[in-house]
């Protein structure tokens, strides 16, 4: 359990003695909390791995010019929810060309060869009926359903107002709720 | 349906995962520093040729501008050219302006336009002493 507070890190990081291992405190308190946020919009664990690096090259390199106007998590959560979404376009601007590929069907593929999933059918058929949900409606879902987080916070993250996160989770429910009627799970 | 995480992560990840993030990290930096070691001379250069060049393209357009927008009688005679020099122009008109007789000036101010007409209507008018005049 890291003690040191958000601000006490960033102060060493500015130091260059201490620089170092500021930066992996910051990293032991936040890495997995990261990882699961990229995970769930990239689904593969090797795919997470590789943008959770870019992510954390990109907050050592913005970290020294970090100004506490927002919180520091909500930034870090920020630069990777944008990594995220920026490594699906590539993957779906690689795999389609400049065709109009349903990002869906490349999801559905990674999951369900996914060595690293580990659920029941009934969870299967739940991360198959998110997978399938709009962009932000999957982001919203993800982040107030499994990680509980407020609604003031995903908006925050996601620069979004409270109204229309409230909006985007409900239907995404809607939506969910009909897949899973339809596939009777 | 219970909330419980259905994806997994290999074993140890997370403890290995500083380190490894830390070594990309320096790798990048290195690799950042081998490249700007490397840049041929060409490259350092290009920033200041790019500057001289727009230098000498600057002066060129404002020498092509100003020729074309200065009238010709105030342009200076380029030297060693054929046109003859100004200063003697004007000396050669001043000369003329000071042989013509001032009184006649003087009563071609006062006359009326009807006056002008009248005389120049006037058939015993001698014209060589009128072109002499002018």
């Amino acid at each position: 359990m890291i003690n040191k507070s958000d601000d006490d890190i960033l102060e060493m990081f500015r130091e260059e003695p201490t620089k170092e291992e500021a930066f992996g405190l910051l990293l032991k308190k936040y890495q997995e909390r990261l990882y699961w946020q990229i995970r769930k919009i990239v689904i593969s664990h090797d795919d997470t791995d590789d943008v959770l690096q870019n992510t954390c090259v990109k907050i050592w390199k913005g970290l020294g010019n970090f100004h506490s106007k927002s919180q520091l998590f909500t930034w870090m959560y920020r630069i990777a929810t944008n990594e995220a979404l920026s490594f699906l376009k590539d993957k779906q601007r690689k795999h389609f060309g400049s065709g109009n590929g349903e990002l869906e069907e490349l999801l559905l593929a990674s999951l369900e060869s996914d060595p690293y999933f580990d659920g029941n059918k009934a969870q299967l058929e739940l991360q198959k009926a998110i997978v399938q949900l709009p962009e932000k409606q999957r982001l919203v879902f993800n982040m107030k359903y499994f990680d509980e987080m407020k609604y003031e916070e995903i908006s925050r993250i996601l620069q979004t107002s409270v109204g229309a996160l409230k909006a985007s989770y409900h239907h995404a429910v809607k939506k969910i709720e009909s897949f899973l009627i339809s596939r009777e799970v | 349906m219970k909330k419980d995480n259905p994806y997994k992560v290999p074993e140890n990840y997370f403890d290995n995962l500083g380190e490894q993030i830390q070594e990309r990290i320096k790798q990048e930096e290195n690799n950042f520093e081998q490249v700007e070691e490397k840049k041929p001379l060409i490259v350092i250069l290009k920033p200041y040729i790019w500057m001289v060049a727009s230098v000498f393209v600057f002066v060129f357009a404002a020498r092509i501008i100003l020729s074309v927008s200065i009238p010709s009688e105030y342009k200076i005679a380029s030297f060693g050219s054929d046109e003859i020099p100004i200063n003697t122009q004007i000396s050669s008109v001043d000369t003329e302006i000071n042989e013509v007789d001032a009184p006649f000036f003087e009563d071609l101010m006062d006359a009326t336009s009807d006056d002008i007409i009248d005389y120049l209507s006037d058939s015993e008018i001698d014209t060589d002493i009128l072109l002499a005049n002018l």
